[in-house]
Formats: C-alpha cells, structure tokens, sequence
C-alpha cells in the first residue's frame, strides 16, 4: 500500500482533509490533518482566505504610524490591533475608522456605499437618499457604457427628487 | 425535538429534489446581523457574549420559523456532536470552535439555522435543495424583518449592515450554491470554468483528491462583494453564471455521452460495484464513487437507485455521522471498516 501524504503543516499525522481554494485569482492547496484543519478552521463558511486578503490590504502601515495608534473609544480596539486580527471590535469602529477603512472596502467591494435592504424604520426615513443613490450609480453605468438616452432619463429623475417641486428637466 | 434526533432525519436540502438538482445540489443563503451598541463577538467578554446570546435567543424564541427548533449552546456540546452538526453545514467550524456565549438554533426541517456569536452577533442561513437562491433570499428575509422588530441592528444607512470584519459589511449577504462538475472534469475544461468564474469577481471552493481530479466533483460558488450592490442584484449576478456554469456541464454530459458512452457507463458501474462492496472504504473515495453515482442517475445511466439515499450518503458517511450512527467513537480505520458496511446496507437497501 502507498504511504500516506502526511499534513503539510505538522507533517506528522496522514493528511485527511485535502482542500483548494481560489480566491483573487490565487489557487491555494492544502492536504492537512484532522486536527490542523480544524485549527485552521477549515470548512464551507470558512474565513482565513478573508484574513489573509485583509492582512495583504492593510500591512502597508507600519505599526509606528499614527493611525496605528487611533482607538475607539467604545470597544478600546486599536486601528494596529485591527490590523493584525482582521476584525473589528464593534459597531461604532466603523466611525472610528472611516478614513482608514475606506480604501480597504474600496478594493474589497469597489464600492463604499451600501445598497440594498435595510431594517425598515430607517428605510422610511432614507428612501429619497438611497433612490437618489441608485439613480446615481445607475447614471454613472449608463454614461460608461455610452446609453446616453438612458442617462438624459436618469438625470430627470434624479433632479425631480432633488427639487420635488422644480420643472423635470427638459420637460417644458 | 434532541440533537440526537437528528441522526436519523433527513434534511430537506438532501432529498436532491428542486429545480436543476442534477447539477445544483443546494442553495444558501446567509445574512450576518450585530446588535447595535455592542462589542462583536471577538472582543467581548464572557459577561457580554452571555448577555448578547440571551437577548438574541429570547427574540429568536417565538419567530415562527424557528417554532419546535433545536437550540444548542457550544459549551454544552461534545467536539463530536459539533462536528457533527458542521458536516450537515448547519454551523460553522468557527462556531464549532467557540465555547460558552455561543450557540444555535436549528428550525425543525433543518433548513434553516441561526448562529449566535459566531464572527458576528446573528448569522442565520436558508438552505435549500436544487437551484433556489431567490427562495432561500425570500426566507432568510422575512427571518430578518421579524428579528429587527425585536432587536436593534447595527446599521448605518452608508454602510448599510455593520460586520465584524468589512468583507461582510453592507448587505452582509452570502449567497452560495453548490454544484456537481464531473463531467466538465472528465473532459478537462474544469480549469477553465473555474478561471471564468474568478474573473467575474465570485469564490469557488472544491474539495479535492488525487492528482488532479477534484475530491468529489463538488464546488461552491459564491459572492465576495457585500457592499454597494443589492441584494437583488448580487443573486442575480451570481444566477447568471451558474446558469453559464450549468450550460457548460449539461454539454460537456451530452458530450461524454456521444462520444465517450462506453467510459461513462464503465465508470458508473465499477462506482456502484465499490460502493455496494467494498468492506473498507475511505471518505474520499466514497464521495468521489458518489458523484460518479450521482452522475449516473442525473444522466439515467443507472435505473434502480434512489437519488434521495445516494445524496444523504454523501453527508452520512462523513466522519462524525458514522460515529453517530454507530454511537461511539471511532478512529480512522474503524470508521472506513463501519463505511463500507453503512454503505453496503444503504445501496441494498434503496
């Protein structure tokens, strides 16, 4: 019988679990143990591939660097110690760290502004805002891919709920 | 209803019935929710995960999706009974891993689950047989509007869903499916697929064996972006390419079968001889004889097995499902002796 491939990480015990995975274009194998899979928290929901991607993002400051030393005053977490765990500590370190976070989510999402669902007290309140949002966005696309009959539409209706009472746009 | 219990139930998601079941094994849809004003999970204290874990179970209590559930907590459970629950992919090896302050609750169908205190305050998921992501979306989302009648989120109307880490801030959406590729492995234009899929910004996941061959011919796919695009927009983004992916193996099936019928057959056969034989079988070469099996009976290669008990054997003869069944531990090579015999007595069985 052919002897088994031990795990790649303690090269002790045969390796059980074989896993690959792509993400950002990058093919990652691993042929581990029992054990150090759990360790390494391998499974569907698995998360260390973010950590990792978020590790790449953030290293770039150096752990002197004054936003290193930026602290929520809610949870104690340090903008350093962020960067070393990957998670934040608490809602309110989205505040915090906005100027910091920014770029992260710009090269996570290539976005920094939600869209979508939201808990439905807030939804009345901020409708025209997020309409006026994906009107936005949608203009932007329509302007990049030359509909530029599309684009006249959109710039009606997002100046209708600009100024509801104004005249639409080229409407005379 | 007893974690027990669950030994012996099936999933409605491992019946492999829905729409595309030959090739979409299951729908998922995850959404991740914190409560406003307070730490995440992996800076909390003790004091406050048992808190947080408390006011979420007694609002998750009376949601009617979760009527007649299972709630377990972590620090109650054996490593056994986690692993267990994680093979079923009703928690995550994270939860698995977390101890007092976490916990799940399980609805009674096991379609739907609720992880408290995992990476975030609330991840709940649908999960759902054949090709169903706008149902699991609609599920998941009355789940959701009923929670937010009686907990405070953390949200604010930029960022939308605040997360503890920001790769899930936003819509804190995960949407994911898990689809059957072997034959677009057999005639080796996976690679390429998989390249495709990548480059339209979605994950894929396999598992994999020998060589090159991937471990069961099973990849998930799902979104990474959760901010700046809706819900709506991001299920139908992923649908598209499933469907893309899903064009690609119906072909490349179509296309073993013309030229390469005499293989396909060959390879179903000696799968199904394995399988109802063999008296010591690892889990690896289970599952890559169950999705050969699978096939099979996704083409009508093989006549009279039950796809229902084909399905539930990728999940039961797992691990910590072997050493439930049989109610103790097992090592490694028991459990591929106790394999086999599961196997032999499922596939007689039908």
């Amino acid at each position: 019988m052919a002897k088994p491939r031990l795990c790649d990480v303690c090269h002790e015990h045969p390796a059980t679990v074989h896993y690959t995975e792509i993400v950002n274009n990058k093919l990652t194998k691993f042929n581990l143990c029992e054990n150090c899979a759990r360790e390494k928290g391998l499974g569907v929901a698995s998360h260390f591939s973010v950590a990792e991607i978020l590790k790449g993002l953030t290293e770039a400051t150096p752990e002197e660097a004054p936003e290193a030393q930026l602290t929520c005053d809610f949870c104690g977490l340090s903008f350093g110690r962020f960067k070393k765990v990957g998670r934040l500590g608490c809602p309110h370190c989205y505040e915090t760290f906005y100027e910091q976070l920014e770029p992260i989510l710009s090269d996570v999402h290539k976005n920094t502004e939600h869209v979508g669902k939201s808990p439905s007290a807030g939804a009345m309140i901020d409708t025209t805002t997020k309409r006026l949002g994906e009107l936005n966005r949608e203009l932007k696309h329509a302007v990049e891919n030359e509909e530029y009959e599309r684009a006249a539409q959109l710039r009606d209706e997002i100046k209708q709920l600009e100024h509801p009472q104004g005249p639409a746009g080229n409407e005379t | 209803m007893k974690l027990d219990d669950l030994v012996t139930s099936s999933h409605s998601w491992m019946q492999g019935n829905g729409p595309e079941s030959d090739i979409v094994f299951s729908s998922r849809v995850r959404l991740a929710r914190n409560l406003a004003d307070n730490i995440f999970p992996n800076r909390a204290t003790p004091n406050e995960k048992a808190q947080v874990l408390e006011r979420i179970l007694a609002a998750v209590k009376d949601l009617e999706h979760f009527k007649d559930g299972l709630t377990l907590k972590m620090d109650e459970l054996e490593e056994l009974d986690k692993q267990f629950l994680a093979e079923r992919y009703l928690i995550s090896r994270e939860l698995a891993g977390g101890g007092a302050g976490s916990a799940v609750v399980i609805s009674p169908d096991q379609s739907m689950s609720l992880m408290i205190n995992e990476e975030d305050h609330i991840r709940f998921q649908v999960l759902l047989s054949g090709f169903r992501l706008r149902e699991c979306f609609a599920i998941a989302s009355q789940i959701d509007e009923q929670l937010e009648t009686r907990l405070e989120y953390a949200y604010s109307p930029r960022l939308g869903y605040l997360s503890a880490c920001p790769t899930n801030v936003g819509t804190g959406i995960r949407i994911s499916a898990m689809l059957h590729l072997p034959a677009l492995i057999l005639l080796r234009q996976i690679e390429q697929v998989l390249q495709a899929i990548i480059k339209l910004g979605l994950a894929v996941r396999g598992l994999y064996g020998e060589g090159t061959e991937w471990f069961g011919n099973l990849f998930q796919i799902s979104n990474q972006v959760t901010l700046g695009r809706s819900e709506e927009e991001l299920i139908a983004s992923i649908e598209k390419v499933i469907r893309q992916v899903m064009h690609s193996e119906k072909a490349a099936r179509t296309s073993l079968l013309k030229t390469k019928s005499a293989v396909l057959y060959d390879k179903v056969g000696r799968a199904a001889g394995i399988l109802g034989n063999a008296h010591i079988i690892t889990s690896r070469e289970t599952i890559d004889h169950l999705s050969t099996l699978r096939m099979g009976i996704d083409m009508s290669l093989v006549g009279d097995l039950d796809r229902q008990a084909v399905n539930e054997l990728f999940i039961l003869t797992q691990p910590a499902h072997l050493q439930k069944i049989y109610g103790k531990t097992l090592d490694a090579s028991v459990r591929d002796v106790e394999r086999g015999t599961l196997l032999r007595q499922r596939l007689l069985e039908k």
